[in-house]
């Protein structure tokens, strides 16, 4: 079950930063350094199951995929300021990618809350992020990238 | 025919990748307008006349299918087309968005083809009907 769950939320991730970012995901070749200031977004959904959904990545990783989605230079202002809130749009539609999956009919409603985020500086947190029981870690085109899926 | 669409999201990444999508789609826009919820929406509609909405359903202040439901009950608004746009796959809930009168459905993740393709797909319909 834990296997299935990680695939899922792995090709949803994936499905997400793949059509809105242009960014691929891979398994990472190595262990990834962990990044100096990292950022925790996060999402529950209630519904014919329950949950919550937490991606961690870097500020660095945050900032490239804004301007990837905004069409802009990384080094532009606006790719500076709407790297968390890509980071949670990007949360949103993988939520949007899983549930269905999670689903047992295309019937079924989830509830889902608003994405969180949290930022952290250091990498004790990521490090203590990616030890936690099914938490996945990805080479997305060559930053790391953490995701978890949590069923209650 | 320039049109004057409405983005409501509460995501400013969001806004303006729909907004560059709709700028660079070859559409004819007369001006593209925002909000960052529902209630943010209604607030800009009682000052400005739009052509079409495109409306996130999670949302803060005010979901997207509460703003679509008042929307579409005001006599000065019923007529203008709200298309969700939205990581909403429940065929139920998008079954209680055609019932109240959304007009579409763009599911994200879209490329901008697809949000393209739909609002010059919708707009074209509601302005046979209004011909």
């Amino acid at each position: 079950m834990q296997n299935t769950c990680e695939s899922l939320l792995t090709e949803s991730l994936s499905e997400a930063l793949e059509t809105m970012a242009f960014i691929m995901v891979m398994p990472p070749a190595e262990e990834p350094a962990a990044p100096q200031e990292a950022v925790q977004v996060t999402m529950q959904f209630t519904g014919p199951k329950s949950g919550t959904v937490e991606l961690m990545a870097g500020k660095d990783f945050l900032i490239a995929m804004a301007a990837n989605v905004l069409g802009v230079d990384p080094g532009e202002e606006e790719a500076q300021a709407k790297g968390v809130d890509a980071f949670r749009e990007i949360l949103n539609t993988t939520c949007g990618v899983l549930l269905p999956k999670l689903a047992s009919s295309p019937a079924d409603v989830f509830n889902v809350t608003l994405p969180e985020d949290e930022s952290f500086v250091g990498p004790e947190h990521w490090h203590k992020f990616v030890s936690q029981e099914g938490a996945v870690v990805l080479d997305a085109d060559g930053s790391p990238l953490a995701c978890r899926l949590v069923i209650r | 025919m320039a049109y004057k669409i409405l983005v409501v999201d509460d995501s400013a990444t969001m806004r303006a990748l729909i907004k560059r999508t709709l700028t660079m789609s070859g559409l004819e826009i007369e001006r593209l307008c925002e909000a960052g919820s529902g209630k943010q929406a209604l607030d800009l509609l009682t000052k400005e006349s739009v052509d079409l909405i495109l409306a996130d359903i999670n949302m803060p202040e005010m979901n997207g299918i509460e703003m679509a439901e008042q929307v579409l009950a005001n006599p000065a608004t019923c007529r203008i087309p709200v298309v969700v746009v939205s990581t909403e796959a429940s065929q139920t809930r998008i079954q209680e968005l055609k019932t109240i009168g959304v007009k579409g459905f763009i599911h994200k993740p879209f490329t901008p083809e697809q949000i393209r393709d739909a609002v010059v797909e919708i707009l074209g319909a509601c302005h046979a009907e209004h011909v």
